[in-house]
């Protein structure tokens, strides 16, 4: 398992140098642990990350895990967008949140190939 | 739309009130931040609703006040007493202008410009020189923007927020718009996710998200755009009202989901309806029809925020307070009334019945008709303290008017009163607190070489003493001049020159009609309309009028009050074969008075518990015939000036009485204030023990030197 720690900044200007962290991580293990809590900015681009990666890890049929306290910038943030209804506790209910979008992407998928 | 226009009245109104008192307060800290920024955000609603229900001239007054109050919010300009007066100013004529028809008339609206001409001097002139030349023009009255629904109040926005890839390139987090959004009002938002490509194929700094925004707010459309002012070039961005809430609140259901999804051009028509007739859960069929489930989310989420605000309108509809005519009030209040008399014939009907489920059924009753009682008067009630601050701008303009400084303290503003008694209350109080800075306040120079503070202070206090609400105003001030008051009496005719009178007969003759000693007939005072003016207004409604006065310290004037004027719990009392009524709230005990103690003392006072108690006799007072029981009670009263007793043939019990006026025939009798009907039918007297009180005290005046004799 890789630990990624995302970094105090998440947001645009170094949401790049996070991005090649974890699809490294993904290249070296099959399961990839993000760590949220050090989290104080966060903007759209960050929160694009954390789907994105979700993403990626379905595809590649690898795990991905989070870790450490739903910090409040970024929970604020999730709620203003309409991500989710209220701030998630902690790690798990952030966890569930993406396995719910990447749950209906899957399904989403699955009928696109079915009509196709 | 009357309606509408006629709730922007109140609550300007009660702005306008508030915005007083913030002044105040600023012009004693004018640097308080907090207190600024509560004259700035006024100013703007004041505008904002103005704008919205079409007084658009108000509108365009408040729009000049608030842009030259900018520079007072940004701190280059301090808030001068100049700005506090000319605020106050401002505060009055939107006062007039709401009273105005709209447009308003020729002088109303000159006054304005003449008003806004002032303000823009002032603030320029208090803005520090360098800066005075960059600082923008305000723009005169122009009127704020009209807001596009009509009725203009809660409107439901669904707002199509698409950015740009780009969007992130001019610096926009689009999650801050949002965040701006949703302080306009009740908010929902629905992102789309479904466009983010894995990690492996994202660029990073473009974006990839959109969404579906519902607000329900009373913002107008302008204010809902200009969130995202900035932005316009980057995002793509469609602001429809789905639904103005006044409107809606009457309907039971909204849209279906197909229809929703129609509306924003995913479905067709044809396809809504088809998924409509089908028997399974319609988002499922839309999924499979190939609609995006981020499509059917957004519209399930505008269904649940449209429901939900609707609820949430409607619980504010009618948890908040509503403005009841004084006139249903009154009629309600009549109703329990009888309610309650009717409630105490059955009570002294059941006493001869043995059903004991009659008897119970009346108990039931009797303890609901108290509850309801005690609730209906309570409607009436009203903090005095509403009534307190309105005199703080009277003694502001008073005293900068005389060139005195007078400080208003206020005590005890959260004592309830009934409010009929409230209305009827400011106009003494006008004039007691106009007397107080007029005639009671010296100028600061004298004030000086008394060796008193500068700064004057006046005392408005309300308390409770028994059964009454005592009022008092209060001054730091010189005191009554008795010689002065004496030869004023003497030169009009109202006492003879040899004529020895007590403090207290002095401060009588100040409610004689006509009387004044003020030396120079100001606008304030001084022109012998007042103080008997006062007390007729007070006595109207069953309180009395008291001063005190320390001469060098300053005066007291205080109206006792009766709290309420229509129930009162009371304790029924028999004198011969008539019934008079106590108000019981005033009673502290009831003590035996045997006939033998009654003739051993000729004088009336007896000791109880240690404490000298002076006494009457009712049957003395009131005439009444016949022969005195052995044992008689004495029920002591509470009054302002100490406990009093008052002997009576035998104590009933307590009785709920429901004031009824005595009628003009009967208005002069003394020591009575009122009737109520008894369960049998038959009427007893509300006794005024204010007035019994003093004859006590007088009573007892003619005693005591006989006893030191």
């Amino acid at each position: 398992m890789r630990v990624v720690t995302l970094p105090v900044s998440c947001t645009v200007e170094y949401v790049a140098d996070v991005r090649n962290e974890i699809l490294e991580a993904f290249q070296q293990s099959s399961t990839v642990l993000l760590s949220v809590s050090q989290i104080e900015r966060v903007d759209l681009a960050g929160i694009h990350l954390l789907y994105s990666a979700k993403r990626e890890a379905v595809r590649r049929g690898h795990r991905l895990l989070l870790s450490g306290d739903v910090p409040e910038a970024l929970g604020a943030a999730l709620v203003t967008g309409g991500f989710c209804v209220q701030v998630p506790h902690g790690a798990p209910e952030l966890e569930a949140l993406l396995l719910e979008f990447a749950g209906k992407d899957a399904a989403q998928h699955d009928r696109i190939e079915q009509k196709t | 739309m009357d309606n509408f226009k006629e709730a922007f009245r109140d609550e300007a109104y009660e702005l306008l009130n508030r915005l007083e008192s913030t002044l105040l307060e600023l012009e004693a800290n004018p640097k308080d931040t907090d207190q600024i920024m509560s004259v700035f955000r006024t100013m703007h609603t004041i505008k904002g609703s103005a704008g919205m229900f079409g007084f658009d001239h108000i509108g365009g007054f408040a729009h000049t006040l608030e842009t030259a109050l900018e520079d007072v919010k940004s701190g280059a300009v301090s808030f001068s007493s100049e700005l506090a007066g000319l605020t106050l100013a401002a505060r009055d004529h939107i006062r007039e202008l709401l009273e105005a028809p709209e447009p308003p008339p020729d002088d109303l609206a000159s006054y304005s410009a003449i008003l806004s001409e002032k303000f823009l001097a002032a603030v320029s002139a208090a803005r520090p020189a360098d800066t005075q030349q960059a600082a923008r023009k305000p723009s005169g009255t122009e009127a704020p923007a009209r807001v596009s629904p009509a009725g203009g109040a809660l409107v439901t926005y669904r707002i199509h927020f698409m950015p740009k890839p780009d969007i992130y390139l001019n610096g926009t987090n689009p999650v801050l718009l949002l965040q701006e959004l949703s302080e306009l009002g009740m908010y929902s938002a629905v992102p789309y996710l479904d466009q983010i490509p894995p990690l492996s194929e994202i660029d990073p700094e473009r974006c990839y998200i959109g969404w579906f925004v519902f607000l329900t707010t009373t913002s107008p459309v302008e204010q809902v755009r200009d969130v995202f002012m900035f932005v316009e070039d980057s995002a793509e961005i469609e602001i429809q009202v789905i639904e103005s809430l006044e409107d809606a609140v009457e309907e039971q259901g909204y849209k279906r989901i197909g229809q929703i999804l129609s509306e924003r051009g995913v479905i067709d028509a044809m396809m809504a309806e088809r998924a409509a007739r089908a028997q399974r859960r319609i988002g499922e069929i839309f999924v499979d029809e190939g609609v995006s489930e981020a499509d059917v989310q957004s519209a399930l989420t505008e269904q649940e925020h449209v429901k939900k605000s609707r609820e949430r309108f409607q619980s504010e509809l009618s948890s908040s307070s509503i403005r009841v005519s004084s006139d249903k009030l009154d009629h309600l209040v009549d109703l329990v009334g009888e309610l309650v008399t009717l409630q105490a014939r059955l009570s002294s009907t059941v006493k001869n019945t043995d059903e004991p489920e009659v008897v119970s059924i009346s108990e039931n009753l009797e303890r609901l008709v108290d509850e309801l009682r005690d609730r209906t008067m309570s409607v009436r009630m009203v903090p005095v303290g509403s009534t307190f601050s309105r005199f703080r701008r009277l003694v502001r303009d008073l005293s900068s008017d005389m060139g005195k400084r007078v400080d208003l303290v206020t005590e005890g503003g959260e004592t309830e009163l009934d409010k009929t008694v409230i209305e009827r209350l400011n106009d003494p109080l006008v004039h007691l607190v106009r007397n107080a800075v007029d005639h009671g306040i010296e100028v600061p120079s004298v004030r000086d070489s008394a060796g008193k503070p500068k700064m004057a202070t006046v005392t408005l206090g309300a308390r409770h003493v028994g059964a009454t609400v005592v009022i008092s105003v209060k001054d730091d001030g010189a005191g009554i001049n008795t010689q002065r008051v004496r030869e004023k009496a003497i030169e009009r005719g109202l006492i003879t020159g040899d004529e020895v009178l007590s403090d207290e007969a002095i401060y009588d003759l100040l409610f004689h009609p006509g009387f004044s000693t003020a030396q120079a007939v100001t606008e304030v005072s001084g022109r012998g309309v007042g103080m008997d003016v006062v007390k007729r207004q007070v006595e109207a409604f069953g309180g009395s009028v008291r001063v005190q006065s320390i001469p060098g310290q300053g005066s007291e004037f205080s109206l006792v009050i009766p709290l309420t004027l229509a129930i009162i719990d009371g304790l029924l009392v028999r004198l011969g074969e008539n019934h008079y009524v106590f108000p019981l709230s005033a009673v502290s005990e009831c003590i035996e008075l045997h006939v033998s103690a009654r003739q051993q003392r000729r004088d009336s006072f007896i000791s109880n518990r240690g404490e000298v108690l002076p006494y009457i006799h009712l049957r003395d007072v009131f005439n009444v015939e016949g022969d005195r029981p052995e044992f008689e009670q004495i029920v002591v009263v509470q009054l302002a000036d100490g406990p009093v007793g008052m002997v009576v043939d035998a104590v009933l019990g307590d009785h709920q009485t429901v004031i009824k006026d005595l009628g003009r025939m009967f208005r002069a009798i003394e020591g009575v204030s009122g009737a109520t009907i008894l369960g049998d039918g038959s009427v007893a007297l509300v006794l005024d023990l204010a007035r019994l009180g003093r004859i006590a005290i007088r009573e007892n005046a003619d005693h005591a030197p006989a006893q030191a004799r």
